[in-house]
């Protein structure tokens, strides 16, 4: 009995170290060709056209990494893939994918056929992948394979983190916010949107979405205006106006500013009146640090209380303008229509909102009081 | 059992019960209650706590009416040699009905998330291993491991906790959307993942502590489940939205992974590797109730001679089905043979039990 028993230990120690060390579900880094940028367009056929840049491992220790660009044309996203795996040596991966590419005429087809396979394969990641509409061709960018000595897709990731703490785009849409936006009916989203001027890459600003797909889009001093409206900011948000602070003379001077690193305060409030009418009371208090100002006079109380009450007029009239931008595009960023589903069902179910986020009425307040005039007057 | 033998203290009850209760059923209670109750499934979860309490209750009166016994022991002497040797067996088969089928989904979900390429067979022969290994034991060493591994829920509250950074209260509201009878369905299909405290009829003599204590100790544990629950569920209705969750068969891991967390990127990878440990827990209370049973049927001293056929069947049991359907099948098996004996029988014998008693009292 007793040498039995220390048989069939033996046995269960080497069927566990046999078992226990996950043969089956391993992938080796050397046999994987990993994608650090996807880019994704419409052809005139209605396919997809995926382009991808693939990093190549260094020969030697010394040497940097360099990236190889390809693409293929399939049905759907997932099938380019397979199209493309096709081609290129070995086994292509995106588990290192941080940013994908969404060229504008895949954005206005719509989002969620081509995203599918990000949100239904568990080893996609999904958490810390940026999604950035075009405003061409996706695969035009990522075909420029280097800007000065970075690699595209490094440089894409760079660019968008920087452009992020100026709270261009914020809080981040990765593929996950996407996935609850899309799906929600009652809440829209934006995506940065970015373009080629010559041989750089710029920020346009944002893409704005109605349920799926591209919609409008808004300027860059619009999306900051954006991001503070949603009471978000990515670190510094800041702006250049011309004031003019003696109605006398007319000397006018621009004053830069920075609200994005001071508290801010939101008020955000839906509301429906007797006859089915939607309000939004939406108030911002901002508080500024001046960062520049190239007019003749000093800064003083009497002055300060003049800038504010100018930048506030201005701020209000970009913020209005903001709202009928986005009204104009149908895209409910701020989540009125799910405000109205949790608070207001009955009205929710009467109403479509497809055609009544137009007629939402918004009551836009800007209010910008100067804190911090730097270390001079 | 023999007399001599340690006892648990009510603390290793309270971890027990909770460790038995918690398993497959949590990862998916919120895509469940998202047909039925939506809004309102933090509700219909706090009724089926309230439900269990009721049956903890109706079984606590039965066991103390018969100190030192176990439901099996109870049997026999309440149905005679030949009835109650039936009851037993039909016990021992829903023990491990219930068990395989934990196992079954275990596997179906670490197949979906993490195995991809792994074959069945081998998951499912690791997870019998581990449960072998475990239930073989004495009681007191299955007590002693379910609260040493209890601490591996306070990274898993953690990493469900991390996504209420993504909460958006308006997701949840209105709370009775539904309606009232809606939310009434959703407790049915939150009852599965509250079964494993029937592991209370099974090791009811075998705790150090007077009657009351136990019976304190168990709605304890039935309490912290019913919050954790509670929690989970409002969790992944404040993330997801109403159109989102029926398109997740296991929002919770889906939450974990969307979470980032910059070091690491699929969180789910971990928090479904501790999960295991917990799932090994609740299998392994199964093993060890048929194996008891098999043991008492039998009348043999310890049930080690039957741990090797249980382990079997368990492998077999889950090994068979493979299309969606056939599982399917044996989910809603359980789920109704899970009524019978968790709440019928054991209703049927306190009802007999009283009547038995009366007759016996007139007797002496």
């Amino acid at each position: 009995m007793k040498r039995c028993r220390g048989a069939l230990c033996l046995v269960m120690l080497g069927l566990s170290t046999a078992l226990l060390t996950g043969c089956w579900d391993r992938e080796y880094l050397k046999d994987l060709n990993l994608a650090y940028s996807a880019g994704f367009d419409l052809t005139k056929d209605h396919k997809i056209k995926e382009t991808v840049e693939l990093i190549i491992p260094p020969k030697t220790e010394q040497s940097a990494t360099t990236n190889e660009i390809h693409s293929a044309v399939g049905l759907s996203t997932r099938g380019a893939s397979n199209i493309l795996r096709a081609r290129v040596r070995g086994n292509m991966r995106v588990i290192k994918n941080s940013v994908q590419l969404i060229g504008r005429s895949l954005a206005e087809e719509g989002l969620k056929a081509p995203m599918d396979v990000n949100f239904r394969d568990p080893r996609n990641p999904s958490s810390d992948v940026r999604l950035v509409v075009t405003e061409n061709d996706a695969s035009e960018i990522i075909g420029m394979k280097k800007i000065g000595e970075l690699q595209i897709g490094e440089f894409l990731t760079q660019k968008i983190s920087s452009l992020e703490k100026m709270s261009l785009f914020y809080p981040p849409e990765t593929v996950n916010t996407v996935f609850r936006s899309l799906t929600d009916p009652g809440q829209d989203f934006a995506l940065p949107y970015i373009g080629v001027q010559g041989s750089e890459i710029v920020a346009k600003g944002v893409a704005l979405f109605h349920d799926q797909s591209f919609s409008g889009s808004l300027g860059k001093d619009q999306s900051i205006m954006l991001v503070l409206m949603k009471g978000k900011s990515g670190g510094n948000a800041r702006f250049t106006k011309t004031v003019n602070l003696d109605t006398t003379k007319p000397i006018r001077g621009s004053i830069s500013y920075n609200v994005g690193n001071k508290k801010r305060k939101r008020v955000f409030h839906v509301s429906v009146a007797r006859n089915g009418d939607v309000h939004v009371t939406l108030r911002l208090k901002l508080q500024a640090v001046i960062e520049e100002f190239t007019g003749p006079q000093l800064l003083d109380d009497k002055a300060v209380t003049r800038v504010n009450r100018e930048l506030s007029s201005i701020m209000t009239e970009e913020a209005r303008e903001v709202v009928r931008e986005l009204q104009q595009a149908n895209c409910d960023i701020f989540g009125v229509g799910r405000q109205l589903m949790a608070y207001h069902p009955k009205l929710w179910k009467r109403i479509d909102w497809n055609k009544e986020y137009r007629n939402v009425q918004f009551h836009t307040q800007v209010q910008v009081s100067i804190i911090d005039t730097g270390v001079i007057q | 059992m023999e007399q001599a033998e340690k006892k648990m203290s009510p603390r290793q009850l309270f971890l027990f019960i909770i460790q038995a209760q918690i398993g497959v059923g949590v990862l998916s209670i919120p895509y469940d209650l998202s047909k039925t109750a939506k809004g309102g499934g933090g509700i219909s979860v706090v009724i089926a706590g309230a439900i269990t309490q009721i049956v903890i209750l109706m079984m606590w009166t039965l066991l103390r009416k018969f100190p030192g016994m176990n439901l099996f022991q109870i049997c026999i002497r309440l149905g005679g040699p030949i009835i109650g040797r039936l009851l037993i067996a039909c016990y021992v088969g829903f023990f491990i009905l219930l068990g395989s089928n934990v196992l079954l989904n275990a596997y179906m979900v670490l197949q979906r998330w993490i195995l991809q390429s792994t074959p069945k067979w081998v998951v499912l022969l690791l997870f019998c291993i581990m449960t072998y290994y475990l239930a073989k034991e004495k009681l007191t060493v299955l007590a002693r491991f379910y609260s040493l591994s209890s601490i591996l829920f306070i990274p898993l509250i953690i990493f469900v906790s991390y996504g209420l950074t993504q909460a958006r209260i308006e997701y949840m509201l209105p709370l009775t959307e539904a309606g009232l009878i809606n939310i009434l369905k959703g407790t049915k299909d939150t009852t599965i993942s509250m079964y494993g405290f029937e592991m209370f009829l099974i090791i009811f003599p075998f705790i150090d502590a007077s009657d009351s204590k136990k019976l304190k100790m168990i709605s304890l544990s039935n309490l912290f489940v019913t919050l954790f629950y509670v929690f989970v569920v409002c969790t992944c209705l404040m993330v997801f939205n109403q159109t989102q969750l029926p398109m997740i068969p296991e929002p919770v891991i889906y939450l974990v992974k969307s979470l980032n967390f910059y070091i690491i990127d699929r969180a789910d990878i971990l928090f479904l590797s501790i999960w295991s440990i917990t799932l090994v827990c609740s299998i392994a209370s199964y093993f060890y109730a048929a194996a008891d049973g098999l043991a008492v049927l039998f009348s043999k001293k310890n049930h080690q001679m039957f741990d090797p056929f249980v382990s079997v069947a368990f492998f077999l049991i889950a090994l068979l089905p493979t299309t969606p359907m056939a599982i399917d099948r044996i989910n809603k098996i359980s789920e109704y043979a899970a009524y019978v004996f968790i709440a019928g029988v054991p209703f049927l014998l306190m009802l007999f039990s009283l009547f038995v008693k009366k007759k016996a009292g007139g007797a002496v």
